[in-house]
């Protein structure tokens, strides 16, 4: 199965898409979301045999692109603890403004973070992954990931609530 | 304050696993193109894997035994030849010299040396050589240990050893014969054959000179002819070679 071609081109079809969101989310630029979209693809079909089928076979195939991004990125990203490791949130945000704004948006917003605010909010917010195991996975300490996340979602909420506000200057304007 | 974060970081959550992004043209034929190069490099250690890695050591090291044995073989073999030299060579040298010793004996000197005796022995009165009956085999030893026994006189030089060696003419030097043979006068040694008169009978040729000439030629004979026979006074018997230049050996004859 390793060697047909076209059983890995199936897959390729069925996961492509939301491989290459993931690896958009993890990934600066969209140069190197594809370098991350091929690199796991062949990660996966070279470590398909490895596969025990005790759960979704998406999900199999997700942490395989979440760990080559972590890897990519690891050599990078030199993380420390900030200071304001309480979880906050901005004191402008408001709750509803997500739903005025695109995907594209939110993920031009999440790109624009650091490598280390970035890495820890997508596994700690869309991977699911506590802080103890992104600071095993990231090789940081469970406090560090947390001050991580904070300062990243603090980002996030006040260039959301600034691009709500931009949205809703223009639109006032014309 | 937590429930305003956990609805933002759900709403998150949920627009970015619900989307999903069209992969870019010709992604997967840059994926299928890595895939394809991998097998081919995979493939080399199965190109090189055709001989066992068993194998190649069973060759390299049966390769090893060879090598060392032929190693092993070579060298013992120059060392027995090395001693097959060894041994051969004092046999060799023992061959030639058993062989040496009866073509090295002079029978001049052995014929001197039995007169020697002869004389010695017929007259008591005479004052004797040593005899040095000597059973060295080799016969420049035997010389050299003749040549020590001699007790030098006055008159007479002392012969180096060496000297004896490198001479072996010189080996009976005590003997009285040596410096006779020496002393030999030219004229002596000079053999005149004679006139043979085929045409004149026998009674008229002329017996005298003919004589004479056979004596002066045969001297040295003569005395030991005469010697043999014991007939002659003991005092022409003693070899002085100290007198060499007082012996005439026709005066015995006449």
């Amino acid at each position: 199965m390793q060697g047909d071609r076209k059983f890995q081109q199936v897959l390729y079809n069925q996961f492509a898409g939301k491989m290459f969101s993931v690896c958009l989310r993890y990934a600066n630029e969209y140069n190197s979301a594809q370098d991350l979209l091929q690199e796991g693809f062949v990660k996966v079909f070279k470590n398909i045999d490895k596969f025990r089928s005790e759960g979704a076979f998406e999900g199999w195939v997700r942490r395989i692109f979440v760990n080559t991004a972590i890897e990519h990125y690891r050599k990078h990203v030199n993380l420390y603890a900030l200071h304001d490791s309480e979880v906050r949130s901005y004191e402008y945000y408001e709750e509803n403004a997500l739903e005025t704004l695109k995907h594209e948006d939110i993920l031009k917003m999440i790109q624009t973070l650091s490598d280390g605010y970035r890495t820890v909010f997508n596994l700690y917010v869309i991977e699911g992954y506590s802080h103890k195991e992104i600071g095993e996975m990231m090789g940081i300490s469970e406090g560090t990931s947390k001050s991580q996340l904070a300062r990243a979602r603090y980002l996030l909420q006040k260039m959301i609530t600034e691009g709500v506000d931009r949205d809703k200057r223009t639109s006032t304007a014309n | 304050m937590e429930q305003k974060i956990k609805n933002f970081d759900r709403g998150i959550e949920q627009m970015m696993n619900e989307h999903e992004v069209a992969p870019p043209f010709g992604m997967w034929n840059r994926i299928a193109g890595e895939l394809e190069a991998m097998p081919v490099a995979a493939a080399a250690p199965v190109a090189t894997s055709l001989i066992p890695k068993r194998a190649m050591i069973g060759i390299i090291a049966t390769a090893l035994i060879l090598g060392t044995a032929t190693l092993t073989g070579y060298l013992v073999n120059s060392s027995t030849n090395t001693n097959r030299a060894n041994t051969i060579a004092p046999a060799v040298n023992t061959q030639i010299e058993s062989s040496v010793k009866p073509a090295s004996t002079n029978p001049v000197n052995q014929q001197t040396i039995a007169v020697k005796n002869d004389v010695v022995a017929s007259n008591p009165t005479t004052p004797k050589a040593k005899a040095h009956h000597t059973t060295a085999s080799n016969p420049v030893q035997a010389t050299l240990q003749v040549a020590q026994q001699v007790n030098p006189t006055i008159n007479q030089p002392v012969v180096s050893p060496v000297n004896v060696i490198a001479n072996n003419a010189n080996a009976d030097v005590p003997t009285p014969i040596a410096p006779i043979q020496q002393n030999v006068s030219e004229e002596t040694q000079t053999y005149f054959f004679p006139p043979i008169d085929v045409n004149t009978p026998e009674k008229n040729k002329p017996t005298t000179e003919a004589t004479v000439l056979t004596i002066r030629s045969h001297g040295k004979v003569g005395v030991v002819a005469q010697a043999d026979n014991n007939d002659a006074p003991s005092g022409h018997k003693s070899f002085h070679p100290h007198h060499r230049q007082g012996w005439a050996y026709g005066s015995i004859i006449r």
